[in-house]
C-alpha cells in the first residue's frame, strides 16, 4: 500500500498525538510537515534547529516505528529546517502610509545557497536556430542529469550563455529541491581558492566544492594561464565526474581555442557535449525584441520590430539596450514613439563598424596563427603559410567587402584571380571542415565584426 | 545531585542566562533553568527555542545529577541571599531541589530534567576564532538601525559578512542604514549571516564585558558562539539581504561639518515641536557658515536653532525624521559629524570625522 508523504505524515502525527502529552505535541510536532520521500528515507520539515535537535534525540525511534507501521520500506528519517508558506501572506500587509520615502533597496534575487539568480528562467528564454542545440542539451540534462557530462556552452558575450546555464540550474532545483546545485564563475572560484589558501582552509574548500550534485561554472576562459587553478579544477572535475555529478561550463570560446588551457582539461571538456550559441538570426531577433517590449509594456508596431531586427544585428544585450532606451523615451514623451524617433535611438546605440586598415587585419590574423605578418605578404609557397594567406583574403573579401584587385595588390601584389581562387577555396573548405568555420568565427570576434 | 558552588560564580552564570520573555504556555518547561552536575562542573542552560544559552562553571561535585527548576524563582532566591554568604549548596533528591547556605534553606519543586530541550550544536561547519569585543562593537554600532517589526524578517536583523579582511555589520529598516567595518584577522571565508535582531540583544547580554576570543560557527540555519564557559546558539534568518551597496551615494554636492555636542543640543530643542512624523528641516547658509534646524507643529508651535558649521558646496534644504539622526548621535564615535548631501530627495550620508569604518545613510522625507 502506498501513500503520499503528506497523508502518511498526517496518519503518523495522529498516532503520535495520542501517545505524548499535549504541550509536547504542540511544541514539537504541530508545525512539522512532510517534505518528501526518497526510497527508504522520509524527509520531515521542522520549523527550527531546536526542533530538529529535539526530534532527533528524543523522538526519532518513536516517529520511525510509527511511520513504518504504514510504510515498512522507510528505514531512515531526515529532518529539514524549513518554513511552511505563510511568510508571503504576512508580507502583503506591508507597512502603510509614511511620509518618509524608503531607501531604494532592491531585494537581491540571488539565492544564498546555490548562488543562482532566480530571475533566470526558461519562461523568459527565447529559443531560435541560433541556440536551439544548446537549449535542447540543457533540457536533456534537466530530464536526466549526467546524460551529457560535462555540458560545455560557448559563444561570444551577450548571447545568453549565463541565462541558459542559470535557468538550467534553477529548473533542476525546481524538479528536485534536494539537489545541491551551485553556480559560480571562474573569478569567484579563484577568489575562493586564494582565500582558502591564505586561511589554511584548503580542505574545507575542496570538501565544499566536491559535495555539489550540480556544478555550474561560468566564463572559464579566465582560467587561461592560471596553472594552479587549472590543477584544482582538474581534480575537482575528476571527482565530480566519477560520482556522475552534472557539470556545466560556459566560455566565450571553444575549449580548443582557449589559449593557456592545459591539454588534460581541454580533453576533459571535450568528453561531454560541446554546444555553441551563435548570434541570433533575423527571426530570433524579432522574437526577442517582441518579448522584451511586452515585458516592459512598451507598445511597438511590427514595422518597428522589423526595422530594429534588421538594423541591429548585434548581441542580445544590445537589443535589450535599445529596448531600454525606447522604454525611457516612451515614458518621457508619454506616447508611442514614431519610427523616425526610433531610428534616431538606433543610430545612437548601434556601435559603428570598426574600420581597420588592411595591414592591421593581416597582423591580427597572423598573430592568431602564430606566424609573422611579413610571411603573409612574401612569396612563400610553404603550405601552412599559403593556407593562412588564403584565409586572410577570404576574410578581407567576406567581412570587409574589399574588392578582389585591391586585396591582390595589398597582399604582396598578387593577381585578382588568385584572390578569387583563394576566396572560393576557403568557402568550400568551410563547408567540409567545421573546425575551419570555427576559426573564422573566432577571428570574426577578435576583429570585432 | 549534590554540589557546592561559590555565590559569585553562580550569580555571574545566572545573569548570563535569560528568563523567557513571553510565558511559554505551549511547553511549561521552557520557563525552567536546566542544571547538571558533571565531573567538576555545573552546566546551566536556558532556551526559548529561538536562542539557547549554556554556561559552565567549576564547582565541587559530591554527586552528579541533573534537575530543571523555574528560572525566575531560582534567580530571585539567589539575588536575595545575604552578601556574606559565600558558598551555596545545591542538592536534589529526585523530588525537591534544595538551595542551602549556612543561614538559609529553600526547597523548590522541579521538572523532569529529561524533558528539557538540548541545544543544537553545529557540526561540519568551519569555525572562526574572532575577538569578542570587536564583534560586539560591530554589532552595537549598527543594531539600532534594524527594523523592529517582523514584517520583513530579513531586515529585522544585523547582517554580517566579510569583505576582504573586514567583517562588515549592517542594519537597516529601509529608512536609514548603518554599516560598520571591523578589521579582523583570520576572518577568511566567514559566510554571510542574517542574525535576527531579537536574538542579537540576547547575544549582547551574554557576551558583554567578556574578553578574549570566541569561536563562531555558522551553518545554514544557525549561528553559535562558544568560549570555554559560554555557549550561545541562535537561529539565523533564511533569506537574502537587500543589495544595499548600490544605494550608497559615491559623491556629494554639499558637505557639512559640525560639532557633535552642538548638533545634539540643537536637535533636542528643535524636535520638541516636530510633528507626529518627527519631521524637522535642515537648511544651510553658506555665507554665514550656519546650519539651521527647524520644526513646526501647527497645534503647538515652532522652533528653530542655529549651529556653526563648515559648509562646502551648494546651499541645500532638506526634511527628515529627527530620530534617525538622533540615533546615530547617541552612539557617539567622535566629536565631529559630517553630513554629505546630494539632492533633497536622495539619501544622505552621515559620518563621524576620522572614523571611515562607519557609515550611516538617511532617507529624507518628501
Amino acid at each position: 500500500m502506498t501513500h503520499t508523504p503528506d497523508k502518511l505524515w498526517e496518519k503518523t502525527l495522529a498516532e503520535i498525538e495520542l501517545e505524548i502529552s499535549k504541550p509536547n505535541y504542540n511544541t514539537w510536532f504541530k508545525k512539522t510537515f512532510a517534505v518528501g520521500m526518497d526510497g527508504d528515507t522520509f524527509y520531515i520539515g521542522v520549523p527550527s534547529v531546536f526542533n530538529k535537535e529535539w526530534l532527533q534525540t528524543r523522538f526519532n525511534d518513536m516517529i520511525l516505528s510509527t511511520l513504518r507501521k504504514h510504510e515498512p520500506s522507510i528505514t531512515k528519517l531526515e529532518y529539514v529546517v524549513k518554513k511552511k508558506h505563510t511568510e508571503e501572506e504576512k508580507r502583503k500587509k506591508d507597512e502603510t502610509r509614511k511620509p518618509t520615502e524608503t531607501l531604494p533597496l532592491e531585494k537581491s534575487d540571488v539565492d544564498k545557497d546555490t548562488n543562482l539568480n532566480k530571475r533566470y528562467t526558461f519562461d523568459s528564454f527565447i529559443v531560435g536556430p541560433f541556440n536551439e542545440v544548446a537549449y535542447s542539451a540543457a533540457q536533456a540534462i534537466i530530464k536526466k542529469p549526467g546524460v551529457y557530462n560535462p555540458l560545455f556552452v560557448y559563444g561570444s558575450t551577450g548571447l545568453g550563455k549565463t541565462h541558459l546555464i542559470q535557468a538550467t540550474g534553477n529548473e533542476l532545483l525546481k524538479k528536485n529541491p534536494n539537489l545541491k546545485v551551485f553556480y559560480t564563475n571562474s573569478e569567484k572560484f579563484s577568489q575562493d581558492y586564494v582565500n582558502a589558501l591564505t586561511n589554511n582552509r584548503i580542505q574545507q574548500f575542496k570538501n565544499r566544492y566536491r559535495s555539489y550534485d550540480v556544478l555550474i561554472m561560468d566564463d572559464i576562459q579566465f582560467f587561461s594561464g592560471k596553472e594552479k587553478l587549472q590543477e584544482e579544477l582538474f581534480h575537482l572535475f575528476n571527482i565530480l565526474y566519477d560520482k556522475n555529478k552534472q557539470i556545466i561550463f560556459s566560455s566565450d570560446k571553444h575549449p580548443n581555442y582557449i589559449v593557456g588551457l592545459e591539454d588534460r582539461l581541454r580533453s576533459r571538456f571535450s568528453a561531454g557535449m560541446i554546444v555553441d550559441i551563435n548570434r541570433p538570426d533575423y527571426e530570433s531577433r524579432a522574437a526577442i525584441l517582441k518579448k522584451k517590449a511586452s515585458e516592459r509594456n512598451i507598445p511597438v508596431s511590427d514595422e518597428i520590430i522589423d526595422y530594429l531586427a534588421t538594423h541591429i544585428d548585434g548581441n542580445i544585450r544590445e537589443l535589450e539596450g535599445v529596448i531600454n532606451s525606447i522604454a525611457i523615451q516612451t515614458e518621457l514623451k508619454g506616447r508611442k514613439l514614431t519610427l523616425e524617433e526610433i531610428k534616431k535611438i538606433v543610430k545612437n546605440s548601434v556601435k559603428p563598424k570598426k574600420h581597420l586598415a588592411i595591414n592591421e587585419i593581416v597582423k591580427i590574423i597572423a598573430g592568431y596563427y602564430n606566424v609573422h605578418p611579413e610571411q603573409i605578404y612574401e612569396k612563400s609557397r610553404k603550405k601552412e603559410i599559403v593556407h593562412i594567406r588564403q584565409i586572410v583574403m577570404y576574410i578581407l573579401r567576406e567581412l570587409f567587402n574589399i574588392s578582389y584587385p585591391t586585396i591582390g595588390k595589398e597582399i604582396g601584389g598578387r593577381d585578382h584571380t588568385t584572390v578569387i581562387h583563394s576566396y572560393e577555396k576557403v568557402k568550400e573548405m568551410i563547408k567540409e571542415d567545421p573546425s575551419l568555420g570555427q576559426e573564422i568565427e573566432q577571428l570574426k570576434s577578435i576583429l570585432g565584426v | 545531585m549534590k554540589l557546592e558552588v561559590r555565590a559569585e560564580k553562580l550569580q555571574w552564570a545566572i545573569q548570563k542566562l535569560q528568563k523567557n520573555q513571553q510565558k511559554q504556555l505551549s511547553l511549561p518547561i521552557l520557563e525552567a533553568i536546566y542544571l547538571e552536575a558533571k565531573e567538576n562542573t555545573l552546566i546551566l542552560r536556558t532556551t526559548n527555542l529561538h536562542v539557547g544559552t549554556e554556561v559552565v562553571i567549576p564547582v565541587k561535585v559530591e554527586q552528579e545529577g541533573k534537575v530543571a527548576v523555574r528560572y525566575d524563582l531560582l534567580s530571585q532566591v539567589l539575588s536575595n541571599l545575604k552578601t556574606k554568604e559565600d558558598k551555596i549548596e545545591f542538592s536534589f533528591d529526585g523530588n525537591l531541589f534544595t538551595v542551602k547556605t549556612p543561614y538559609s534553606q529553600v526547597n523548590m519543586t522541579s521538572y523532569n530534567a529529561d524533558e528539557f530541550p538540548t541545544l543544537p550544536k553545529i557540526a561540519d561547519a568551519p569555525s572562526f576564532t574572532l575577538p569578542i569585543t570587536d564583534f560586539i562593537d560591530g554589532v552595537q554600532s549598527v543594531m539600532y538601525a534594524a527594523a523592529q517589526t517582523d514584517i520583513k524578517p530579513e531586515i529585522s536583523s544585523v547582517y554580517i559578512y566579510t569583505d576582504g579582511n573586514e567583517l562588515v555589520f549592517v542594519s537597516t529598516d529601509s529608512f536609514r542604514l548603518a554599516e560598520k567595518r571591523v578589521v579582523v584577522e583570520n576572518v577568511g571565508d566567514f559566510p554571510g549571516v542574517i542574525f535576527p535582531i531579537k536574538n542579537v540583544q540576547e547575544f549582547i547580554r551574554v557576551f558583554a564585558r567578556e574578553e578574549g576570543n570566541f569561536s563562531v560557527l555558522v551553518s545554514e540555519n544557525q549561528i553559535s558562539f562558544e568560549t570555554e564557559s559560554l555557549y550561545f546558539v541562535s537561529r539565523v534568518i533564511d533569506g537574502t539581504y537587500p543589495n544595499y551597496q548600490q544605494i550608497i551615494p559615491t559623491e556629494s554636492t554639499t558637505t557639512i561639518t559640525l560639532l557633535h555636542s552642538e548638533l545634539t543640543s540643537a536637535l533636542r530643542l528643535v524636535h520638541i515641536f516636530s510633528d507626529d512624523f518627527h519631521q524637522i528641516f535642515l537648511r544651510t547658509e553658506k555665507e554665514r557658515e550656519k546650519v539651521i534646524f527647524s520644526a513646526k507643529n501647527v497645534e503647538v508651535g515652532e522652533s528653530e536653532a542655529e549651529v556653526d558649521a563648515h559648509i562646502q558646496g551648494e546651499d541645500i534644504e532638506i526634511k527628515f525624521n529627527y530620530r534617525y539622526l538622533y540615533d546615530v548621535l547617541s552612539h557617539q564615535m567622535g566629536d565631529s559629524i559630517s553630513i554629505e548631501l546630494t539632492e533633497t530627495r536622495k539619501p544622505f550620508v552621515v559620518r563621524y570625522v576620522g572614523e571611515p569604518s562607519f557609515l550611516y545613510l538617511i532617507m529624507p522625507m518628501r
